[in-house]
């Protein structure tokens, strides 16, 4: 389940108090194995989800997710 | 650096149905095979089959509460959408697999009009199937952590 997507959910939780995995992973209502998959770029979350990640650091979308544009399908 | 989650309860439930599909349905398969090449007597197949199945789900239920009590809140959490996915395409291989046990199973048929042996094939077919699902459950979500 690799991924183009890259993320910044790690910095962002050292932003916030160093908020913990499972903390993050509690409020977005995920396992702590998938928020760690998320970050570690190995699954790409729904858009729901990376809405919710976004809400919870209190940035858009863009700042938590990057697209790698020259990766092809 | 946080270090890697341990296993989630999923894993650790597919871990278990793995170890209890394998401690059970070896001796039950190994049995079938002596019963079918005469070795023993095939009138206590059903005695035999009623013992592993209740075997089969007490090690369940006690292996999966046993689990449970170590992570409650983990194990009343519906699964989250990651756990949905590799549910989902371990499923679908497995489903394939099953399908091919199941050819295989009426393909028996010109071999013998036994029953005995299509029930046994068909039984085989979704035991692999199950021991499919779960494995591949395993392997995704080790792959992801």
């Amino acid at each position: 389940m690799g991924c183009a997507v890259t993320n910044r959910i790690r910095d962002l939780r050292a932003a916030t108090g160093d908020m913990t995995q499972q903390a993050l992973a509690d409020r977005i209502g995920v396992t702590r194995q998938t928020v760690n998959a998320i970050e570690l770029g190995k699954y790409s979350p729904s858009l729901e989800v990376a809405f919710r990640i976004a809400a919870v650091f209190g940035v858009p979308l863009d700042t938590v997710f990057q697209f790698d544009e020259g990766t092809r399908p | 650096m946080e270090a890697a989650p341990p296993p989630s309860f999923r894993e650790k439930s597919a871990w278990i149905s793995i170890v209890c599909l394998l401690a059970v349905f070896i001796p039950f398969f190994w049995n079938s095979y002596r019963q079918f090449t005469g070795q023993v007597d095939g009138s206590s197949g059903v005695t035999v089959a009623f013992g592993l199945l209740v075997a089969f789900v007490a090690l369940e239920i006690v292996l999966h509460a046993v689990v449970a009590l170590q992570t409650p809140a983990e194990a009343r959490s519906p699964r989250d959408e990651r756990e949905h996915l590799i549910e989902m395409r371990a499923t679908h291989l497995a489903f394939q697999v099953l399908v091919l046990g199941a050819l295989a199973a009426v393909g028996t048929l010109h071999l013998t009009r036994s029953a005995w042996v299509i029930q046994q094939m068909v039984l085989l077919a979704i035991v692999v199937a199950e021991l499919v699902k779960f494995t591949t459950q395993v392997v995704l979500f080790r792959r992801d952590a």
